[in-house]
């Protein structure tokens, strides 16, 4: 189990090593001297080389790259070079929305995924499971943002239990703050409950055909214990695999939602920046959001361990 | 126990009332097909009932069906009466209450008949703890006795093992100790012991002998084996598409078959000789040409992944300074038990996998020099694997699937030379030229078989390799097949490689014969001196654990 954790962990701090490396080359070869942006058509060249020196442009990239890696160790990630503030203070205001968010709407995905999931696959061909399916399909055809307006039409505007966007602050009290969060959390969360719900749907009926739940059968267990005590943990790798990746895509993906209820989160941060050329923000937001899913993945890989006991011996 | 060992057998055989389980007229569709028909059969209380059929006879429905676990769509008839209840009226609270307790069951396949998230542990307490109303401290008690009784003793198996962690016949007394683990009154073990090797086998079929002595229980042995059943039984019935057949005691089945489907399977499983080839002199006397292969010192290797970030790279060594011949027309039976190297020899063969070292030469030229086999070589080397459902691509048609190894012909066959060619083959095999326009999922697993060798001859090869050919194969269709090769060696002079677990097969078709275990060939010789007169312990522990069918004489 060591082993495998050492081993988990090694390829965590590879991946992130080059991930730092493509995520700078790639921001170096796009179009656009920041320098230049910044100071408009009209500039000066020597305005322009005096604002490149100040931001380190000059430097040679290699040197540019070890300042910036070693940067992000220390927790120093550079100044923004459109609002010449650290860049670590604007993430991390951003991320204390956005990862909230994440995470409140994975869990109502979660919460609403596995039980319908498994009534659909316990009641296998019957009117439980094509009603659970047809509403998968509906959740996953319908775009979230318009989904999001529908909550605000409903929720904000006529019944006047939410607000109808922005963040009210952590300082304002927990439960105040997760109030605020709800209704975006929903909007993120329906795709992603239809979405695991099916997953969770599919494996389980693949699991329920297996030889053990037969001798499960065999011993005494009713259908319903042999469901739960047999078949689940059995069907939950595909699951996890999901769910790792809904999380990380809920950490930046909610630009469009962040935008309906005026959150002033990560991916409207990012959006910020790639339009204002503020190569020093993306980059730093993007290495965030690689650390992030290799973290998750980690975690993910975590569980599989913790999940199917032939995983922990294999390398 | 109130079963007395010993005198029970007799004054249950002759009292028929004090039948445990009773089948009347027990009949039964799936989703509108008719599976089981009128059956009816009974086990008396500390008996063993084989029941013996081909595959879908019918034998695991109706196991199923005692137990109430019928697949979705199940429509039955007819009554079962256990232990003087009506199953079929039984509420499935109560009958959770008999499965596991009173009713054990055993499964075929000890692979995946085990949860392998859970610790054997947990599999076999769970099912006393749902029977038995006893403190934590007395299910690990029980537990632990339970495996110990099934031959995995504590110190040696901790309740703590995942399924995983043993092997096929280990997995199958964890799937014994859950099944007897409640002391039931009947056992049912459905092929139990198909999927094991020979000697994993006789263990387990010891056992269960027995389990069923001390505790006194009734077994329900299902199989096809017929020498499984000659061991085990006292009464069998017969089964074929859904209807019995023939039943009766042990003696008067095995003694005096009546119905001619009983007599076609003992014939097709007697250990009677096929006749051996005409040629077998001529190719006695062909030693002194070049053999037709030729594997000398043959050494395979596989990677095994590093016990440590820092440690050498380790090998696991499948195959051990392997060395034999094989002539023109010879047939070489190569046996042993799973993980004994037959397989990797076979894929170094066909050069599917690299040689560590050794070589490989096919009628003096060497195979195994060159990177890839030459086309020439595969030309001459065909196989034919085990599994006939899963060895062929669904999607393309039966012209296409054997028509393919055409393609390492050095001038491309025309299509009417490609149509000529595989409605031949078809023909060789039995087949109708016309079965070239169907699809693979048509045709039953003989079939499919049959198929599999007119792919590996339709390019006229010298060898067939045949791993595991005839395993997947039920004993009537294996013995047609059978015949089939010898006809096919017969008339084309091919050799065969004959390679299989299944020591009644390799000793019907081939001519010599190579023992493998560990790697390493143990023991070689001709068939009929090493089958009569094995040397070295492994063969003779081969021999002596494989099921010998024995007609019984008299009652007992």
């Amino acid at each position: 189990m060591l082993r495998y954790l050492y081993r988990r962990l090694g390829s965590l701090a590879a991946t992130l090593l080059v991930a730092s490396l493509v995520v700078f080359v790639v921001i170096e070869v796009v179009p656009g001297d920041p320098a230049s942006y910044m100071l408009g058509l009209n500039a000066q060249p020597d305005t322009v080389a005096a604002l490149r020196s100040e931001l380190g442009l000059d430097q040679s990239k290699p040197a540019r790259y070890v300042q910036w890696v070693t940067g992000m160790l220390r927790g120093d990630f550079g100044q923004s070079y459109t609002y010449r503030t650290p860049v670590a203070d604007m993430v991390s205001d951003r991320l204390w929305i956005s990862l909230p968010l994440a995470l409140y709407a994975l869990v109502l995905s979660i919460v609403i995924a596995f039980p319908a999931g498994i009534w659909a696959a316990s009641r296998r061909g019957g009117a439980a499971d094509t009603t659970v399916m047809g509403f998968t399909q509906l959740g996953i055809a319908i775009p979230n943002f318009w989904f999001a307006m529908l909550l605000v039409l409903f929720f904000a505007i006529k019944l006047r239990w939410f607000s109808a966007g922005g963040f009210a602050g952590w300082d304002e009290g927990f439960f105040v703050a997760l109030k605020s969060l709800t209704l975006p959390a929903i909007a993120l969360a329906l795709p992603q409950a239809a979405i695991l719900t099916r997953v969770m749907r599919s494996s389980l009926l693949d699991v329920l055909g297996e030889d053990f739940m037969r001798t499960a059968r065999a011993k005494g267990l009713s259908r319903r214990q042999a469901l739960l005590r047999h078949a689940l943990r059995n069907a939950m790798i595909p699951v996890l695999t999901i769910i790792g990746l809904q999380f990380s895509f809920l950490i930046a993906g909610a630009i469009i939602i962040e935008n309906v209820f005026f959150l002033p989160g990560l991916g409207r941060l990012i959006f910020q920046s790639i339009a204002q050329r503020d190569l020093i923000v993306v980059e730093s937001v993007v290495m965030l959001l690689v650390f992030a899913v290799v973290v998750v993945t980690f975690i993910v890989d975590l569980a599989y361990a913790w999940v199917d006991p032939r995983l922990r011996r294999r390398s | 126990m109130a079963y007395a060992i010993g005198s029970t057998r007799d004054c249950v055989v002759s009292d028929n009332h004090s039948a445990l389980l009773r089948l009347d007229r027990v009949s039964l569709d799936i989703h509108g097909v008719p599976i089981l028909s009128d059956i009816s059969l009974s086990v008396a209380a500390g008996q063993t009932l084989g029941i013996i059929g081909e595959s879908g006879s019918g034998k695991s429905m109706t196991a199923l069906s005692i137990m109430q676990l019928l697949p979705r769509g199940s429509q039955s008839s007819g009554s079962i009466v256990f232990d003087g209840q009506e199953l079929s009226e039984l509420s499935e609270e109560q009958l959770c209450d008999i499965r596991g307790s009173d009713i054990g069951m055993i499964f075929q396949e000890p692979m995946t008949a085990l949860n392998p998230v859970k610790t054997i542990g947990d599999q076999v307490s769970e099912s006393i703890r749902l029977h038995r109303n006893v403190s934590s401290a007395e299910v690990k008690q029980l537990t632990e006795q339970i495996l110990e009784r099934v031959g995995l003793p504590n110190s040696e198996y901790p309740l703590s093992r995942y399924p995983h962690e043993l092997s096929g016949g280990q997995r199958q007394r964890v799937v014994i100790a859950i099944a007897v683990a409640c002391k039931p009154k009947l056992l049912i073990a459905d092929e139990p012991t198909t999927a094991l090797d020979v000697t994993t086998q006789a263990g387990i079929l010891d056992l269960l002998k027995t389990l069923q002595r001390d505790e006194g229980l009734a077994l329900m042995l299902i199989t096809h084996d017929l020498a499984v059943v000659s061991m085990m039984a006292d009464d069998v019935v017969v089964m074929k598409s859904g209807q019995v057949v023939e039943q009766g005691s042990l003696y008067s089945v095995f003694g005096n078959p009546s119905n001619d489907y009983t007599k076609l399977l003992f014939d097709a499983s007697a250990l009677t000789q096929v006749a051996r080839r005409g040629n077998k002199n001529d190719s006695a006397t062909a030693t002194n040409k070049a053999p037709l292969l030729e594997v000398r010192d043959l050494v395979c290797e596989y990677r095994v992944p590093r016990p440590g970030l820092l440690s050498r790279p380790t090998a696991f060594r499948a195959v051990d300074t392997v060395s034999f011949d094989i002539q023109h027309g010879e047939s070489v039976g190569l046996v042993g038990e799973s993980g004994c190297g037959k397989s990797t020899l076979t894929r170094a063969l066909l050069g599917l996998m690299k040689l560590h070292s050794g070589s490989i030469s096919l009628n003096g030229e060497s195979v195994s020099a060159a990177q890839t086999v030459s086309r020439d070589a595969r030309r001459q080397m065909q196989v034919v694997f085990q599994d006939p459902f899963g060895s062929f691509n669904p999607r393309h048609k039966v012209r296409r699937l054997i028509s393919e190894p055409l393609y390492l012909l050095d001038t491309q066959a025309t299509a009417q030379e490609t149509n000529y060619r595989v409605s031949e083959t078809l023909e060789s095999v039995g087949m109708a030229a016309s079965d070239a326009d169907k699809f693979i999922h048509e045709f039953s697993g003989g079939q499919r078989q049959r198929i599999a060798i007119a792919r590996a001859l339709i390019i006229k090869p010298a060898l067939i390799i045949l791993d595991e050919a005839v395993s997947a194969l039920d004993v009537s269709v294996r013995a047609q097949v059978l015949e089939l090769l010898h006809d096919l060696a017969n008339r084309e002079g091919l050799a065969y490689l004959f390679i299989s677990h299944d020591l009644s097969v390799v000793q019907r078709v081939s001519d010599r014969v190579l023992v493998m275990q560990k790697g390493k060939i143990v023991e070689r010789g001709d068939t009929q001196t090493v089958f009569s007169n094995p040397q070295h312990p492994y063969t003779q522990q081969l021999i002596s654990a494989a099921p010998t069918l024995r007609i019984p004489q008299s009652e007992r």
